[in-house]
């Protein structure tokens, strides 16, 4: 709208006709003219006061509708350059049902379910339906927790929108395809971490030399994520490195690389700590009982070794206690039992009769945690009310191969007086990339059938049922899809016989839709497959 | 025959009932299930001691509930025919007698319904007590558009720039002026008015938008005060205009039927003042090539008895309301979808070349110059995001590859999801032109011209 008829019109429109009253169509079309002035001559004008007025409303309302009808595009000279995605070599699932499975699993969550549709997609060499990716992206942005997964499913289609969107450019690196110097070269940070990660798995000095190279480029959060990496397969091969980064500028850098030089009982590290924890200790009379007493002092050396002087605000006790907490948990879990020579579970009787007892079991556990050994699980077990001791299970059975945790969990099973927390246990140590064995799972469905399931839905205590409601969650979540049908026919059972059942409706819907899920996944593994 | 998801989930009045009735399918909630050919129905343990029954009747589909929600169809109807599409009823030998009291009493009223548009074409109406009752609602409008004349010459006297749209005494000004034309029986203009507000308070340029609009308002007051010397077409546009509303039987009645293969070409739902909710359906007829606008109103999250799927062709008589270049029209009751067919609609292509779909368009308006909102469709669509200009449709075109630019009215979600369906290859874009903005509805693909799909199309809270 810039011809200048129309201006014309604005200019009196805006200024007002009281104050702006003549119309000069000397300038518009002949034809114009005649049709303007037709129509004031044959149609009722009001009063002198509003006649220009009208004029002027009957001339825009003319040349807004020539406007519209004549209506042309703007020209973009120079032409845009605009891009498109290039072609993809993952295709994009065919069957609705799967499309929208994964599309409910995005939507309705948990985390872990969104990740393992993810690699099911994966696996089956495909990607996300071209309508999911904005939903996955913006995903993605809110939770990093997904973006390692989002990446192998995004294709090139998703990495090629990532880039247009600034809240998305957290993905946009590189194809996927691309070899793996490329995408350490060019690739998005999560990119350059997955090439880490799994340069690690196969050749772990590949890996260490590729980040030492790059230690200088990389800011401290970035440092201290691909440090990370490195704690798989960790050999006495990293000491020199790690004892580099104990003087990092980042203090989380620094403290990390002393945590992962304690679980070398070899390294330099360890021995210091090692000979300031010996000082500590001492023995009554000829083989009698140890006692220990925390340090007097502190030592200057300490904060090199990851060891703060000054006690932490969250720490409940004193200096001396501190000082000792810190020492015992930057110490190798295996030299206690050496140098001791006791097996954990007396470790543990002897510490909690000290008066030391907290400083004590608190720093075993996160040593434990860290350098996982087979010779704790009996003792971890039975001390799974302890939220640290938990926290070292956790990591112990983590490092297990997945048919060795699934030996565990099955006595865990036939043991346990609470099936439902042990289905929460397994539920928190699930990869997204993994399921139970067929053997497990049915296990666990036929002890379902059988206990705790029917008490516990009845239960009126709050909290009860929502363990339950957890750890049929987890059930539906990491069993064998094959044992789902059974899961849903002991859950029809419970939740029709339960008197309560309108109060926990959501509950029993959110464990059916997740079973809905992943049994509909499950066809999409089949058909890639065969 | 609704056989999706998909098309069960059409006739959601919104997000929230789609998500309870998902909650809903699981046979385990239903003690009774059962359905035949005409019906389907259930009972649903809900939160009372009695079970909801649940009904709905196929050939609509018309839902019935004992529920008490406001929200139609509500989620035990929706839930019912989900479990109906997944193979979870069973076929029943006999309807219980709440069913088929209900099915039996809507056969009534339809045939009352057929019998009323029977005898309103046997005999049309008093013609003279039919003008007597023109002239006194004519004498009501004419008030209201004379108080509207006024306040418009106002606005011209004392200056556009004295406008501050987004003032809210201002505000009340626009409404009051909207409501008074509501009292004068014009509801059309009203929401003229209403709606002119709305889009140029939101607008950098609303000097330019403000006087356009006022301009035109002026001729449609011009015409209406020579209505007697207009051709009736062009008088039926301005009553149109104006808001007089044509009774349903009578249309059917009178307006010939318009029998084709109906393509969904987009649709759109805006909620107006007071929960009403607006629903636009434009489809295209592929023999007949003419555009038709389903236009539906509901009130308070009620939807719609009928879902028009994007995409898909339905077989239907639509019967237009008359004008210059007629294009509302309604659908008889008996329109049936078809199977999902991929075809190459020639006419559909043709009718998205570029210079093809300006002349329509300059043709509509030349036939009707009261109708603000115009299909537009165009092949050759790109997006692009211009810094601070907001998203636009590039259009290639021409032998030298011309670029061209329209702005576009799309939130910004629904332009990423277009973008990730496109993956930033030219579409045939169907949407809403009005004033110099385009609001998309849908994209098609078109690079196999065998198989013209849409790919994507506007979906909102309200779908």
């Amino acid at each position: 709208m810039n011809s200048p008829v129309w201006q014309g019109l604005m200019q009196q429109a805006l200024v007002g006709t009281q104050r702006m009253d003549a119309l000069d169509d000397a300038q518009w079309p002949s034809a114009v003219q005649a049709l303007m002035r037709d129509a004031n001559a044959t149609l009722p004008l009001a009063d002198d006061a509003h006649a220009g007025s009208i004029k002027v409303l009957r001339a825009a309302g003319a040349a807004a509708l020539w406007q519209r009808a004549g209506h042309v595009p703007a020209a973009i000279d120079p032409p845009l350059a605009l891009s498109a995605a290039p072609d993809d070599v993952q295709t994009m699932p065919s069957d609705e049902a799967v499309i929208r499975a994964l599309n409910a699993a995005l939507r309705d969550g948990p985390e872990s379910l969104i990740r393992q549709s993810w690699h099911v997609l994966a696996r089956a060499g495909m990607r996300l339906p071209q309508q999911t990716l904005p939903t996955a992206l913006d995903a993605g942005a809110r939770n990093s927790a997904l973006r390692a997964d989002l990446l192998g499913v995004l294709g090139a289609c998703g990495l090629w929108l990532a880039q247009l969107n600034p809240a998305w450019k957290y993905a946009a690196g590189t194809d996927q395809q691309a070899d793996a110097e490329q995408l350490w070269s060019e690739g998005s940070f999560e990119q350059r971490v997955a090439v880490l990660r799994s340069e690690r798995e196969s050749d772990p000095r590949a890996a260490r030399e590729r980040f030492e190279a790059a230690i200088k480029e990389l800011n401290a959060k970035e440092r201290l994520a691909m440090l990370e990496v490195l704690s798989a397969k960790l050999s006495m091969d990293d000491e020199p490195l790690l004892e580099r980064l104990l003087t990092d500028r980042s203090g989380d850098v620094k403290q990390l690389a002393a945590e992962l030089l304690s679980t070398l009982p070899e390294s330099a590290h360890s021995q210091r700590v090692i000979a300031w924890i010996t000082l500590l200790l001492k023995r009554d009379g000829d083989g009698g009982n140890w006692t220990i007493e925390p340090p007097e002092k502190e030592n200057a050396d300490w904060p090199r070794d990851g060891i703060a002087i000054k006690v932490n605000g969250f720490f409940k006790g004193g200096e001396r206690a501190w000082w000792l907490y810190q020492l015992v948990r930057m110490t190798p879990p295996a030299w206690w039992l050496a140098h001791l020579g006791m097996t954990p579970e007396a470790l543990f009787v002897w510490a909690g009769k000290t008066e030391w007892k907290r400083s004590l079991w608190d720093g075993l556990l996160e040593a434990a945690a860290r350098a996982p050994s087979r010779e704790w699980l009996g003792l971890l077990t039975s001390m799974q009310e302890n939220r640290l001791a938990l926290q070292s299970l956790n990591s112990l059975l983590t490092a297990m191969p997945l048919s060795e945790r699934e030996a565990y969990w099955s006595t865990r099973v036939k043991a346990a007086p609470r099936l439902v927390i042990v289905l929460i246990r397994i539920g928190e140590l699930m990869e997204p990339g993994e399921q139970l064995s067929p053997q497990l799972s049915a296990q666990i469905v036929a002890a379902l059938s059988q206990q705790a399931l029917a008490a516990d839905s009845a239960s009126a205590n709050w909290s009860v049922r929502h363990d339950m409601s957890q750890a049929l969650a987890s059930a539906a979540l990491w069993l064998d899809p094959a044992a789902l049908p059974e899961l849903l026919a002991v859950i029809d059972k419970v939740s029709s016989a339960d008197a309560n059942q309108n109060n926990i409706d959501e509950q029993w819907q959110h464990v059916r839709r997740i079973a809905d899920i992943r049994q509909t996944l499950a066809r999409a593994s089949v058909a890639a497959s065969s | 025959m609704l056989t999706s998801e998909a098309e069960v989930l059409g006739l959601s009045p919104d997000a929230s009932s789609t998500k309870a009735a998902q909650g809903l399918k699981s046979p385990g909630k239903w003690p009774t299930l059962g359905s035949d050919d005409a019906a389907v129905w259930g009972e649903c343990q809900g939160s009372g001691s009695k079970p909801y029954q649940t009904q709905v009747d196929l050939s609509g589909p018309s839902f019935k509930c004992s529920c008490p929600s406001r929200k139609f169809p509500c989620k035990h109807g929706l839930a019912l025919l989900l479990l109906r599409t997944a193979g979870q009823v069973a076929v029943a030998d006999a309807r219980p007698p709440w069913v088929s009291e209900w099915i039996d009493s809507r056969r009534d009223r339809a045939d009352k319904k057929e019998a009323k548009a029977a005898a309103v074409a046997a005999a049309p109406p008093d013609p003279e007590a039919a003008a007597k009752r023109e002239s006194k609602r004519w004498s009501r409008v004419e008030g209201g558009l004379a108080e509207l004349s006024l306040w418009m010459q106002d606005m011209l006297r004392q200056g556009l720039a004295s406008q501050q749209l987004d003032d809210s005494s201002t505000h009340q000004a626009w409404q009051n002026m909207a409501a008074r034309l509501v009292d004068a029986q014009a509801p059309g203009m009203a929401a003229r008015v209403t709606q002119l507000h709305e889009v140029a308070s939101a607008r950098d340029d609303w000097p330019a938008v403000l006087l356009a609009h006022l301009g035109q308002w002026q001729l449609l007051l011009d015409a209406a005060a020579r209505r007697e010397q207009l051709p009736p077409a062009m008088r039926g546009d301005v009553m149109g205009a104006l808001g007089f509303n044509q009774d349903k039987a009578e249309m059917l009645a009178t307006s010939p039927a318009v029998a084709d293969t109906w393509r969904v070409l987009g649709g759109y739902q805006i909620e107006g003042q007071g929960r009403l909710v607006e629903r636009r359906m434009w489809l295209f007829g592929e023999q007949t090539r003419r555009i038709a606008l389903l236009q539906d109103y509901a009130h308070g999250g009620r939807g719609y008895e009928r879902a028009w799927l994007v995409g898909r062709s339905y077989a239907a008589n639509l019967h237009f309301y008359p004008g210059g270049a007629p294009m509302r029209a309604i659908a008889a009751d008996a329109s049936s979808l078809l199977d999902p067919q991929s075809d190459a609609s020639p006419s559909l292509l043709a009718h998205s070349q570029a210079q093809r779909s300006w002349r329509d368009l300059a043709e509509r308006l030349a036939g009707n110059p009261f109708q603000p909102l115009q299909p537009l469709m165009l092949q050759g669509v790109r997006l692009h995001r211009a810094e601070g200009a907001g998203w636009q449709a590039v259009i290639t075109e021409g032998d030298d590859n011309a670029q061209r630019v329209l702005q576009l009215a799309l939130p910004d979600e629904q332009a990423w999801s277009l973008l990730a369906a496109s993956g930033g290859h030219p579409v045939l874009a169907m949407g809403e032109w009005s004033d110099e903005r385009w609001r998309l509805l849908s994209a098609w693909d078109v690079a196999d011209t065998d198989k013209v799909q849409p790919i994507w199309a506007l979906s909102g809270e309200m779908q």
